[in-house]
């Protein structure tokens, strides 16, 4: 089925909206909240909230890209329940090596001075990330968006895993000087 | 700022960058029914044929992940004509290890794409300026109003005269954003070129 379709369904309450979005973007958003929870039924658990967010929020809103929305509302869902099951003292065996890796992007002792930098601090990622090259882009996103496995991301762009570490840290590395340059820390 | 925050608000990037790096679906091997026997004499007639395939497998396997890494670079594939498998997956390597390649940079597009880069700025009219529409990006707004400078650092900040007597800037987070406003909002924020001065 295609995305307008199934979100014509939202927009009429069909009950058939949620079967089709599974349907057609189950494996996707598992795939998104299974590398973040590293546990099955939690990260099933975090689709069907994702699912029922979109519900709620379709209409008014009309996404134009119904993949990367739901993919953006499971993410934020993973991390939730990540807080939680970290309280809980379970689960989430790919994320602390995802934080540490961008804790090499973060000056030691920095310090954002207003809560409102964070939108700017947004675009100057997204500039970033246009400056980029299509695959190293690509490759960056599936770790720090995606939280893909090294294993995954070797396997899909044909590469050996030695070369993509190497690669993220040359872009981690880029990453902190743009942020510095841009004066986003003190 | 902590990693943690740096990863939530990492969340937020562009549709486009994610929608790009969306893994591959997995799919499910599909069942056939063979023989025991035709299975084990296909098998032995794989394994006397393995070897010299095996190494051609691998090269050309290596050379496709070239290309595909060349494409993202601009460089197409019919342009690589001139070249072995094996020319263009050493070109690749010493590129991406951060030397520089003769083969690689005769192909490399002289343009990128992206805006070229003027220190002059473009005089407009308030008409033109109305014509604006919400949805437009940079570069619609620049085929529509002509090529100016750039104030932004870090993002697009188009900087246009209007009517000789005004000065509007035009920001842009990214390539693919929109402007999100009238031509008659930006003309209510417009302001007199002495005053900018």
């Amino acid at each position: 089925m295609e995305d307008k379709e199934i979100i014509a369904l939202y927009f009429a309450r069909s009950e058939n909206a949620i079967s089709e979005t599974a349907l057609k973007y189950g494996g996707y958003c598992c795939y998104i909240s299974e590398n973040i929870l590293h546990n099955r039924e939690d990260a099933e658990e975090c689709c069907s909230d994702a699912y029922f967010d979109a519900w709620q929020s379709i209409p008014p809103h009309n996404p134009q890209n119904l993949k990367t929305f739901l993919g953006k509302l499971t993410r934020n869902r993973a991390i939730k329940k990540l807080e939680h099951c970290q309280a809980a003292k379970r689960g989430g065996g790919q994320i602390n090596l995802i934080l540490s890796e961008l804790d090499e992007c973060l000056p030691s002792g920095s310090n954002v001075e207003e809560k409102l930098q964070e939108s700017v601090l947004l675009e100057c990622i997204n500039s970033y990330l246009l400056s980029l090259p299509a695959l190293h882009r690509k490759v960056f996103v599936r770790r720090y968006w995606y939280t893909s496995p090294i294993s995954d991301i070797a396997r899909q762009y044909a590469m050996s895993e030695s070369k993509v570490k190497s690669l993220l840290f040359r872009l981690r590395k880029q990453l902190k000087a743009k942020l510095e340059k841009e004066g986003f820390f003190l | 700022m902590n990693a943690k925050e740096l990863f939530q608000i990492f969340g937020d990037i562009e549709d486009d960058f994610i929608w790009e790096a969306s893994p591959k679906t997995k799919c499910q091997p599909v069942k056939r029914s063979v023989s025991r026997w035709v299975a084990a004499a296909a098998a032995a007639v794989m394994v006397i044929i393995a070897i010299p395939v095996t190494a051609y497998a691998v090269e050309l396997s290596q050379y496709n992940a070239a290309v595909a890494y060349l494409a993202s670079l601009g460089i197409e594939a019919g342009d690589l004509s001139d070249y072995s498998r094996r020319e263009v997956i050493d070109a690749v390597k010493t590129y991406d290890a951060g030397e520089s390649n003769a083969m690689i940079d005769a192909l490399l597009p002289s343009d990128d794409g992206k805006m070229t880069v003027t220190d002059q700025i473009a005089q407009v009219t308030s008409e033109q300026v109305r014509s604006l529409k919400p949805t437009m990006t940079c570069s619609d707004v620049i085929a529509a109003l002509g090529n100016t400078i750039d104030i932004g650092s870090g993002i697009y900040i188009l900087q246009y005269e209007v009517d000789g007597e005004y000065l509007i800037n035009i920001p842009f987070a990214s390539d693919t954003a929109q402007l999100g406003v009238t031509g008659d909002k930006l003309l209510e924020a417009k302001q007199p070129i002495e005053d900018s001065q």
